[in-house]
């Protein structure tokens, strides 16, 4: 994107992914909670009180004796962990060219202005007409009226239409599919 | 848009990923006895305090980590000074500036801006939340115009980021009818 602030490449790529500040922070809140509990019965060991649960004697003697759930569960938690460390986060949505302003677009509105340029085009109601729109990818599925032609061809020219007046990033292929079976009505 | 290091939560949820796996593979290995590895003993007072300690340093560095996330917002957008003095504008004038503008499009439901520091520039974060099949070209198109005369306002260009949302008010407010 060409454009006087170089700053917006920045921009743009962190309103595209997920800080994933939420993640570490279950992760850091549900370990905290897991060290404050081992802490305590430290301490409660050590000045010779009664423990919480159990004692550091029954931790490493259930360390040292391990069920298969005890294995499973570290296990999916660890991939959880790695997973969420090494995903791209990408967010579902798309970056419009634009010579001022960095513009970002939820995938919603996106596929919005999708059915807006179908309905107008088909003079079909709202609800008759579907969008999807995913990161390379946008479908439209129109439901006709029975016993009457769409036009299909001219629907997916108003509808490539408008994803070339916004040219989104990265670029959308977009395919009408017009439903096989019509409703009756109008 | 704040200021969290991406890269430090990436790294810290490998790093609780890596803790889990080392306990998975240890306590698999106790239970499948594939390699030979100590045995943990139990362990003496001494090493129960020196246990408690650090959890407790952990467990601050955790809550310091949680409590400073989501930095990095401004409330000043522009600040100018000349022979008359030194003036400020607030984030919230501008957002004021542009939802005026942008009060008569039809498809758009709400602005909102918030100012952000990001790599020591200000930029401006507009969050525009608009109908559920609104003709986005025409509301970009439409920002663009508002935001061209809160240059003029500002005798200034800031970076501007424009966020095209799709709301819980969106989805409630009625789709225009198209015949």
């Amino acid at each position: 994107m060409t454009s006087e602030f170089p700053i917006y490449r920045r921009v743009v790529r962190r309103s595209l992914h997920r800080s994933r500040s939420a993640a570490v922070i279950v992760a850091l809140v549900l370990a905290s909670l897991g060290l404050a509990w081992i802490g305590t019965e430290a301490v409660l060991a050590a000045i010779s009180a009664a423990p919480l649960l159990l004692t550091p004697e029954q931790i490493v003697e259930a360390l040292e004796k391990p069920g298969v759930i005890a294995i499973a569960t570290a296990a999916v938690l660890a991939v959880i962990g790695l997973v969420l460390a090494i995903a791209p986060g990408r967010r579902a949505r798309h970056e419009i060219p634009d010579a001022r302003m960095a513009v970002i677009v939820d995938d919603g509105v996106l596929a919005g202005a999708l059915s807006k340029a179908a309905v107008r085009d088909s003079r079909l109601p709202e609800s008759r007409v579907s969008t999807v729109v995913s990161r390379r990818s946008g479908a439209v599925t129109v439901v006709p009226t029975s016993g009457t032609l769409l036009n299909a061809p001219a629907i997916t020219r108003a509808v490539t239409g408008v994803v070339e007046s916004l040219d989104p990033r990265p670029q959308l292929r977009v395919a009408v599919a017009v439903s096989e079976r019509g409703v009756v009505g109008s | 848009m704040t200021r969290s290091n991406r890269i430090v939560n990436r790294v810290l949820l490998a790093l609780v990923g890596l803790a889990f796996l080392t306990v998975a593979a240890w306590i698999a290995n106790r239970y499948f006895a594939a390699v030979d590895v100590w045995a943990i003993t139990v362990p003496e007072t001494q090493w129960l305090w020196i246990a408690a300690s650090t959890c407790l340093v952990l467990i601050v560095l955790a809550v310091v980590w949680i409590a400073t996330r989501g930095g990095g917002r401004a409330r000043t957008l522009v600040t100018a000074t000349d022979d008359e003095g030194h003036g400020s504008i607030e984030a919230r004038v501008a957002a004021d500036l542009i939802a005026d503008d942008l009060e008569r499009i039809p498809d758009i439901v709400d602005v909102t801006a918030r100012a952000f520091r990001v790599s020591g520039r200000i930029v401006l974060e507009l969050v525009v939340t608009t109908r559920r099949a609104a003709d986005v070209r025409l509301v970009v198109d439409s920002v663009g115009r508002a935001v061209a005369s809160l240059d003029d306002v500002l005798a200034t260009r800031i970076p501007v980021l424009l966020h095209v949302a799709s709301g819980v008010r969106a989805n409630l407010a009625h789709g225009q009818r198209v015949r």
